[in-house]
């Protein structure tokens, strides 16, 4: 069962991608696209919420296709495994990629690549599925390399623009280096869990195949120290820090985050399918199925949280300076990110995953709005030359509301639960094993990164939707074109809207699922954090939490979770507090830290959308600091300390003097040797019979004499 | 002085050089044909002198066999020489140079 | 050998005229070539003499018809049928070999070499002159006769 869900949209793909351009029917093509991702998402559901799923029971639900790999009793399988984990993620990831199509099948209408378009986007499915679903690191790889590629294809969808191969390559090649990291680590997986006795690099127990779980033989090695050394000593740490350099490149943090804004070169339900939902979030999936091993290296762990800190307040100020509507989204994404990555630093990969989940509805509604706004103005992205368009746009303009107060933290919408969760977690994450001090300092830069958010945000809406029309206003700049053409904006069709509609909705509610319990219990709701009840069986926590560590114990409660996705989750009213709770209730004193802190954060948040409101709806065209604009310089910087020097290297190293002389000189010495030894040889081959008659006689002549000569000596003998 | 062995050896040594040689200089195409005639017969010269030598009538039935297939040569190379010669207007083997006509 | 007479005088060979000479180098060559296949052979023949081998057959027999024939037909039965089938061969391979190739409707060909035509032939319309009409080659004589598009010359234009 669980194979269809990511082979039907490897075949809508290849349905489109072989007779697509024949059938020139745009309502065939979105059909087969949204169909097969309509499939997989209704098998999706079905596995992940009937009375045995994936959600509902602690065994993952397992499918094996076929042996892939079979040495001795090492084996990878093709086998797909449904967890908790995955689950959450193949249900958002189905779901939101079901809309994320339906909307694109009216953004790109008209467009001359339709059936490619959409080929891309079903390959992307299936390799973002194969990804998450995956049952050991090298089916993750896969999938892994599978989106690199889709990204890659997407990203240069528009082979008329120029931007767009080379922001596909920058992807590409950035990819490449993070993959690297992330091959390095699946080896050493590997040597790590044979030297423990067997080889493995699965993630979950087989018995019936003989094969244990890499992670469980992992956790069962001592943890690692607090050092430097560990680094590069070849352990878990080791396997840790390269796990996340492939982290750093697919999830776009620092150093590698530089090809995300880029890509913004493809369409713009691309930029939200990949560049924002699903596979920029396949480095804190990565992170939470190995969080056994993460757990297991503090200093890779802190590592983690300060990239992460560094790259979500790096980004946020980026953020703060671009005009382009979706570099400013993009630097969002990134800054979100490190986020997500900031939470796992600090042992609260349950916390990353909601704020993956939330961070998924928002960022795909702010995405497809702005595609929505791009579309009504007729392909205009500078922010610039919009404003005044809530009165043009009211579908776009509400959802986008949604959108923006769910990313800001404002409360009730998703994504107050998920940062006040994780910003909580950093805070009292001092028990997790990190100096106390940092993870304070970690919380400020949390903090703060927050407060941009909501700056730049509002700013964005400022922009976009409020003020003077500017976009009647005639720009010299941009050539004569705009001049007669009636610029007018309009509403997007019915396929993008209702995209639009159900993903606010889910920015809204959607953050209900994770209610923590000390919000919850000030409501007087039901007490129970459901997402994390649901997550804590499959995520290891960090071992020597002892006082945390109510949530080491797998246990899983009656009622089933009101899940996410389609069904928004309704919270349960009419329950006493407490009422059903048999695990552990946090003390009192750490209910009113969590509370002050949430009421700090929505104040930032509250402070936020005022500053921003304030400044730029007075001023929208406020000049930022030219450092921002540029973005820190950061790719004049790469440019000029590796791409340049590799490229000198190259051309005059490499190619002038390695291949043209070491290379090509052996290669002209060997052909030239041959052509003058044929020019010799060629005189036996004149044509002539009488010239073969003389080889022939020599020929024999040898013979006889060699026969002469033998015969003669045993002649001899026997004379003797 | 009785004829011995080596005797008729050593004429069939001069006949086959002389073929040989006669192969490699003459350049008619009809005299290398006669050459190679002479060289088969050297040959069988050298099995007769053989048979009678070790009083085997082996030699000679290779002999009967040799002449059979010297007449089969000799038809059909002097069809390709006809050949040759109705395109060539030549009976020049150099000049028979290459693989086409 | 006799074949070898009556092809000589089938071919009417011209005067060879004069060529330059080619593959000089070839003659020296040779020239080596067998002194050094002479000097084997008396290399081998003057060890046959010194071998100790001895005649074995029985002494009656050689050179009997009775024996050569016995032997032909019972040892030696597979090399003579071989030989046989090699005959055929030989007879059909020299037929299609000299046949001519540029056989035109049903008879008509050209006799290789120098000729002398009918005038009456190349004119049908009958003229007075009755000298014959001189072709040095059969090239000559096909480009005359209108045969030229024979197959075998064809072929040789390409």
């Amino acid at each position: 069962m669980l194979r269809y869900i990511i082979f039907a949209p490897f075949a809508g793909a290849m349905i489109n991608w072989l007779i697509g351009r024949r059938v020139r029917n745009e309502g065939v093509i979105g059909m087969v696209a949204c169909g097969s991702v309509g499939i997989s998402t209704i098998i999706a559901f079905y596995l992940a919420f009937k009375s045995d799923g994936a959600l509902r029971s602690t065994q993952p639900i397992m499918d094996h296709l076929w042996t892939w790999i079979q040495v001795g009793s090492f084996r990878a399988d093709f086998g797909l495994a449904m967890d908790r984990l995955s689950g959450i993620y193949a249900l958002f990831i189905t779901f939101v990629g079901f809309l994320i199509h339906v909307f694109a099948t009216g953004y790109m209408h008209g467009d001359g690549g339709y059936y490619r378009f959409f080929a891309y986007l079903n390959l992307f499915m299936f390799a973002m599925l194969t990804l998450v679903l995956g049952d050991n690191f090298l089916l993750m790889f896969v999938g892994w390399e599978g989106v690199g590629l889709c990204s890659y294809l997407l990203i240069g969808y528009y082979l008329d623009k120029d931007e767009a191969a080379p922001a596909a390559k920058k992807a590409f090649i950035a990819n490449r280096v993070g993959d690297w990291g992330f091959v390095l680590g699946i080896m050493l997986v590997f040597f790590l869990t044979s030297a423990k006795g067997v080889a493995s690099i699965s993630f979950f127990d087989k018995p019936a195949l003989g094969v244990t779980s890499a992670l469980a033989s992992i956790a069962a090695m001592p943890i690692d120290g607090f050092t430097w050394h560990a680094i590069f000593a070849g352990g878990i740490t080791s396997v840790a820090v390269l796990l996340f350099i492939g982290a750093t490149g697919k999830s776009a943090q620092i150093p590698l985050f530089v090809w995300l804004p880029d890509a913004m070169a493809g369409p713009t339900p691309v930029s939200a399918l990949i560049h924002a939902a699903t596979m920029v979030t396949a480095g804190v999936y990565m992170l939470a199925r190995c969080s056994a091993i993460f757990t297991h290296a503090p200093t890779a762990m802190f590592i983690v949280a300060i990239i992460g800190a560094a790259t979500a307040l790096f980004a946020a100020t980026i953020g703060l300076a671009q005009n382009d509507i979706k570099k400013v989204l993009a630097y969002s994404t990134i800054s979100q990110l490190g986020y997500m990555f900031l939470a796992c630093g600090v042992g609260a990969f349950i916390a990353a995953i909601f704020h993956v989940m939330t961070h998924a509805f928002f960022k795909a509604q702010l995405f497809l709005g702005s595609g929505s706004v791009i579309h009504g103005m007729h392909h205009e992205q500078d922010m610039r030359r919009m404003g005044g368009l809530r009165k043009y746009m009211p579908i776009t303009w509400i959802t986008m509301v949604c959108g923006w107060l769910a990313i800001c933290g404002v409360p009730i919408w998703a994504g107050f639960f998920s940062k006040d969760e994780i910003l909580w977690r950093v805070w009292s994450a001092g028990a997790y094993g990190l100096p106390p001090g940092a993870t304070k300092a970690l919380w400020f830069v949390g903090a703060v990164t927050a407060l941009l958010t909501a700056i730049y945000m509002t700013r964005l809406m400022g922009m976009t939707f409020w003020g003077g029309e500017r976009f009647r206003e005639t720009d010299h700049h941009h050539g004569e074109q705009h001049h007669d053409v009636a610029h007018e904006p309009h509403e997007s069709p019915l396929s993008m809207t209702i995209p639009l509609i159900v993903l606010a909705v889910l920015s809204t509610v959607g953050g209900l699922v994770g209610v923590p319990y000390a919000i919850s219990s000030l409501a007087g709701g039901h007490p129970e954090n459901y997402f994390e009840e649901t997550l804590a069986p499959v995520i290891s926590s960090v071992p020597n939490a002892a006082s945390e560590g109510k949530a080491v114990k797998p246990h899983w409660l009656s009622p089933p979770p009101q899940e996410i996705d389609g069904k928004p989750a309704v919270a349960p009213v009419g329950e006493a507090p407490g009422s059903a709770t048999s695990h552990e209730t946090p003390s009192p004193q750490e209910i009113n830290e969590e509370r002050l802190l949430a009421l700090v954060s929505v104040l930032i948040a509250l402070t936020g959308i005022g500053i921003g409101w304030f400044v730029f709806q007075k001023q929208p065209l406020l000049k930022m600091p030219r450092l921002l604009e540029q973005k820190y310089y950061i790719d004049e910087i790469y440019d000029a300390t590796i791409i340049q020097p590799i490229k000198v290297g190259s051309s005059e190293g490499l190619w002038k003097i390695f291949d043209l002389g070491v290379i090509d000189g052996i290669l002209h010495t060997i052909g030239n040797g041959v052509v003058r030894a044929g020019r010799t040889v060629r005189y036996m081959q004149i044509g002539f019979v009488r010239g073969y008659a003389a080889i022939i006689l020599a020929g024999a002549l040898i013979i006889i004499g060699y026969f002469a000569y033998s015969g003669a000596s045993v002649l001899r003998l026997l004379v003797k | 002085m009785v004829p011995q062995l080596s005797w008729y050896l050593a004429l069939s040594a001069v006949l086959f050089t002389i073929g040989v040689v006669g192969v490699m200089i003459k350049r008619n195409v009809i005299s290398m044909f006669m050459c190679i005639e002479l060289m088969l017969n050297a040959v069988n010269l050298t099995f007769v002198a053989f048979s009678s030598f070790f009083r085997d009538v082996t030699g000679q039935l290779f002999v009967f066999i040799v002449m059979t297939v010297a007449a089969a040569e000799a038809a059909v190379g002097l069809g390709i020489i006809i050949s040759i010669f109705r395109n060539r207007e030549s009976l020049d083997v150099d000049d028979a140079s290459t693989l086409k006509l | 050998m006799v074949l070898v007479v009556f092809v000589i005088m089938l071919l009417n060979v011209e005067e060879e005229e004069r060529r330059p000479l080619r593959l000089q180098t070839l003659v020296p060559i040779a020239i080596a070539l067998a002194a050094v296949f002479f000097a084997e052979t008396a290399f081998i023949i003057f060890f046959v003499q010194k071998s100790p081998a001895t005649p074995t057959g029985g002494a009656s027999d050689v050179g009997l018809t009775s024996s050569i024939g016995s032997g032909l037909f019972t040892t030696y039965l597979l090399p003579f049928e071989i030989t046989s089938i090699l005959l055929l061969m030989a007879v059909v391979g020299a037929m299609t070999l000299a046949r001519r190739g540029g056989l035109i409707g049903a008879n008509i060909g050209v006799v290789p070499g120098y000729q002398s035509i009918a005038r009456d032939v190349l004119e049908p319309k009958a003229t007075p002159d009755l000298s014959p009409v001189e072709a040095r080659t059969s090239r000559e004589a096909e480009a005359l006769l209108g045969v030229s598009d024979a197959p075998h010359v064809r072929k040789k234009e390409d």
